[in-house]
């Protein structure tokens, strides 16, 4: 690895200069416009998936709102379909894996001690495309009178089985909008995929081997494969949609001889692996707050680790789970029960992991921590009510009942959500060189898993006394009632929480207390640097010696093996390395460029232009051509003056 | 590090707070899945199929309940023991222990295979098996927003199978075997009390067997979103003894008589649409 930083001889002040210098080069919203630093696309990734998720928030609040009571008149079946669709699709698509890759670009390279990720302007890309892909889902909402009641959003559920989606059962461009706005959102995240596995695999300081990284980032290298994977199939599937739509191609159409259930299998072959995109950054964010605010590594971080990968690759084995009820044969339904039993495993050894990660810690019960340990209790059982699923034929009565709302939001909500905020409370200091208030987190905390349990829990009931997913309204005979007026207090409550954090972020930006570099006690090495980092990271490639770095550089242990803090200026490895030469490197920061903006913005007026007129596909394929020539033929930085 | 003693006196409220709404749920779920009045209560089966599927759930869901309680225990319990209190000293650096993870890899895959993996194979075989020759066969369609049922067995004067909207007539006691379609989208079939579901798939026929232990009316309704009349797919499947079910196919045959349902308000057009 040492080669990627080969040493120039040129002074470690001078090279700082150069580095602030680029940083420097513009200022205001231009400077965040053309930014390629991986710290200013992440927290733009975290900001925007944010306001998404209050997006996604208030429509599940009107969802909730109209089944508080049965037969409620909030809104029509229509309105209540296309905010169900537009529900799933925020969160899956706009919410939860943004959220993740904020993380991913925020944290990777600084857990790796890297400057930057390996493409810089394909990252800048990566989140252009995906905030055009947003907005240009969203903007379906007004492809009709809004203000008269109706709403153009897509209809079809966030799965969108066809025939349903067809042009003959939704008219209207509502399901256009949502599959032309899903393949540009596939774009960003093969984009943000490949990304970071070169990064991950490139550009590790000298001696981060692969068994000395950090969770997350091995979660980030798993759930990045997965999403190179996943990403062409659900492209595939959305390619025959919009041919069967756009050009009455007959894939699904089953009057032509097409097939409705290719749809479900493709659609499930790439939702399946998806669900593991959504909970394995999670995963990794837990790995790093347990450790961390128990003072105790990982327990059996090997097994951790291959637990992961073994998720990564059995994923791809259970979609038929989905599609039990297809009438796809007993056999076939066997197989898949059986493989949706044993992905369960490696799932449970985790969780038993973090446990015994716990066991024996110093418990420092903060914030982030409350959220790290809410995950894991959340997920339990989130991941227990989806073994209950395995049972096949137990299955038939659960299928699409709120049973099985209950059990994914367990699992994406208690945990993929809770972790997220977990990673918020965790990291936040790191970027803002403000600490969130601890007694407001705890408040949002306690008052986020109460709602949690309020809203979801009962799911659990409604479901099993038979209510069906996706109905506007129910007949009040049915004994629902209790349950769905809890799960919307539960709601409404859960948004309360969210207020509250979001006053938190507000007063704490503003007189929040400062944070040192090292607010934590942290074991990795994001901690070993000023809080917020400068825009090169590090002054100096730092050489990792062991598995939770920066906490060895911090600790050694006694003569009975009692871990105690290094005497101040006693030598240790990392000190070793910084004495030998002074000079060493030159920093190589690459230069701002709007070219990947220009490029982005071509998608969604390509994807305009195949719903309303083709001369704009032209249009937007012109504007791509021309961000791209650019951006290839731009010229380097020019690092070069500044070794003068 | 020394084990302390749990330090139940320093608890915080919350976290108690937290275990008694669990627990509440938990009696509040127990007693209300328990009141069998409910039409659509999967765990209150009154036939053979979701007879055998709501004893499956039972044996997934009691050991499911039982390690829920341990590890949100465990969790409690560590939070409370192992919580940092001044002048801590750092715990000993535990970095695994191989026999005891490879252990708990092992044993609850065995116990997950054993419990539920290997139980519920027969009874899928069962569910999921032909109907029997003597079965009573309804050909079932689903349409935006309604149920069809076509009964090959009883013509009319013409020679057609006499067909009901939203409700089913069936025999008690009796295999009734259903074979599903759908006619534009993709519906679901289920009427909780007597079956799991089963979807309505257009170009596709599902064919499921159904029994009714005792004459009556059992609810249902579509589980797949299918538009804008979803919520109002409803069934009704009225159990009949073999005679009074006679009784019934005779009048239908004789067009003495009509489902209720039939006619032009038959098809739910709810909602309004695009």
């Amino acid at each position: 690895m040492a080669t990627v930083y080969e040493p120039r001889r040129v002074g470690l002040a001078d090279a700082l200069r150069t580095a602030r210098r680029v940083a420097d080069q513009h200022y205001g919203i231009w400077s965040w416009i053309a930014t390629v630093d991986h710290k200013r696309i992440g927290i733009m990734y975290g900001v925007t998936a944010f306001l998404f998720f209050l997006a996604g928030g208030v429509e599940a609040l009107l969802l909730r709102t109209q089944l508080i009571v049965p037969n409620a008149g909030v809104l029509n079946a229509d309105q209540y379909n296309r905010i169900l669709t537009m529900h799933g699709t925020t969160m899956v698509f706009l919410v939860v894996m943004p959220l993740s890759a904020a993380f991913f670009n925020l944290m990777i390279p600084l857990m790796i001690g890297a400057r930057d990720v390996a493409f810089p302007r394909l990252n800048a890309f990566s989140y252009w495309v995906f905030l055009g892909g947003g907005i240009f889902m969203n903007i379906s909402f007004f492809t009709k009178d809004i203000f008269s009641g109706q709403l153009g959003a897509p209809d079809c559920g966030w799965f969108c089985y066809s025939t349903l989606s067809s042009k003959a059962f939704s008219p209207g461009h509502g399901v256009d909008f949502w599959a032309l706005g899903l393949q540009i959102l596939g774009v960003a995240s093969l984009a943000s995929g490949f990304n970071f596995i070169v990064t991950i695999l490139n550009m590790r300081a000298p001696g981060m081997t692969l068994f000395r990284m950090p969770l997350f980032v091995w979660m980030t290298l798993v759930t990045s494969f997965l999403l190179i994977f996943a990403m062409p199939v659900i492209a595939v599937a959305l390619f025959e949609l919009l041919f069967d739509r756009l050009f009455d191609a007959n894939f699904f159409n089953p009057d032509k001889g097409g097939n409705p259930l290719l749809w479900q299998h493709m659609f499930w072959l790439f939702g399946h692996p998806e669900v593991y995109i959504l909970i394995l950054p999670a995963m990794g964010i837990v790995s790093e707050i347990l450790p961390t605010f128990s003072r105790k590594p990982l327990f059996g971080y090997p097994f951790v680790v291959f637990s992961g990968i073994a998720i990564g690759f059995m994923s791809w084995g259970v979609w038929v789970h989905h599609m039990y009820t297809t009438g796809l044969g007993t056999v076939a339904n066997s197989a898949f029960g059986i493989s949706t039993i044993l992905i369960g495993v490696p799932t449970g050894v985790k969780i038993f992991n973090w446990l015994a990660t716990m066991w024996g810690g110093s418990l420092n019960l903060k914030a982030p921590m409350m959220f790290a340990v809410g995950f894991v209790a959340m997920f339990t059982i989130g991941g227990l009510s989806g073994v209950t699923h395995s049972v096949v034929p137990s299955d038939y009565q659960q299928q699409d009942t709120y049973y099985v709302v209950a059990h994914f939001h367990y699992v994406l909500f208690g945990g993929s959500i809770f972790a997220l905020f977990g990673g918020v409370y965790y990291w936040f200091p790191k970027f803002t060189g403000k600490l969130l208030n601890d007694t407001v987190g705890q408040v949002h905390f306690w008052l986020m898993l109460i709602g949690f349990n309020l809203t979801f829990f009962p799911m659990h009931i409604s479901g099993l006394l038979g209510m069906p997913r996706r109905i506007y309204t129910y007949s009040g005979e049915n004994g629902w009632d209790l349950w769905n007026l809890m799960s919307t207090i539960g709601a409404f409550t859960i948004a309360t929480s969210i207020l509250i954090f979001i006053i938190n972020v507000v007063f704490s930006l503003r007189r929040g207390e400062k944070s040192s570099e090292d607010p934590w006690d942290g074991r990795t090495l994001e901690w070993t640097i000023p809080s917020p980092p400068p825009h090169y990271n590090f002054e100096k490639i730092p050489t990792v010696h062991s598995r939770d770095a920066f906490w060895h550089e911090k600790y050694t242990e006694d003569a009975e093996g009692r871990p105690v803090p290094v005497v101040a200026g006693a030598a240790n490895g990392h000190e070793e390395e910084g004495h030998e030469d002074h000079g060493g490197h030159g920093i190589h920061m690459p230069s701002p460029s709007y070219f990947p903006l220009l490029a982005a913005l071509g998608f969604p007026i390509m994807a305009t232009g195949f719903i309303y007129d083709f001369a704009l596909v032209a249009v937007g394929a012109a504007v791509l051509f021309v961000g791209i020539y650019g951006w290839a033929l731009e010229p380097p930085a020019e690092e070069e003056e500044g070794q003068a | 590090m020394p084990v302390r003693k749990l330090g139940f006196p320093r608890a915080r409220t919350g976290h108690l707070l937290f275990g008694l709404a669990l627990l509440l749920i938990g009696l509040l779920a127990a007693g209300c899945i328990g009141d069998t009045d409910t039409p659509q209560n999967t765990l209150n089966p009154a036939g053979e199929v979701a007879d055998k599927q709501r004893d499956l759930f039972l044996l997934a869901m009691w050991p499911a309940l039982i390690i829920m309680i341990g590890v949100l225990g465990a969790i409690v319990v560590m939070l409370l023991r192992f919580r940092r209190r001044e002048g801590d000293p750092i715990p000993k650096q535990t970095h695994g222990n191989t026999p005891l993870e490879i252990g708990w890899t092992i044993l609850p895959a065995l116990i997950i295979l054993g419990f539920v993996g290997v139980p519920m194979l027969p009874v899928l075989f069962d569910i999921g098996r032909n109907p029997s020759a003597d079965a009573y066969p309804v050909n079932v369609t689903g349409i935006q927003w309604a149920w069809q049922f076509e009964y090959p067995d009883v013509t009319d004067s013409q020679g057609n199978p006499v067909t009901t909207i939203k409700e089913l007539h069936i025999p008690v006691g009796r295999e009734i075997a259903l074979t599903i379609t759908s006619g534009d989208v993709n519906h679901s079939f289920a009427v909780p009390r007597l079956a799991g579901t089963r979807d309505a798939v257009n170009g596709r026929k599902n064919v499921m067997w159904i029994k009714a232990d005792h004459p009556g009316s059992y609810a249902g309704q579509c589980r797949e979103l299918c538009g804008t009349g979803h919520a109002g797919m409803l069934i009704t499947v009225i159990a009949q003894s073999q005679a009074d079910f006679d009784t019934w196919a005779g009048e239908m045959a004789a067009g003495r008589k009509t489902a209720p349902g039939d006619g032009p308000d038959a098809v739910s057009t709810e909602g309004g649409g695009e």
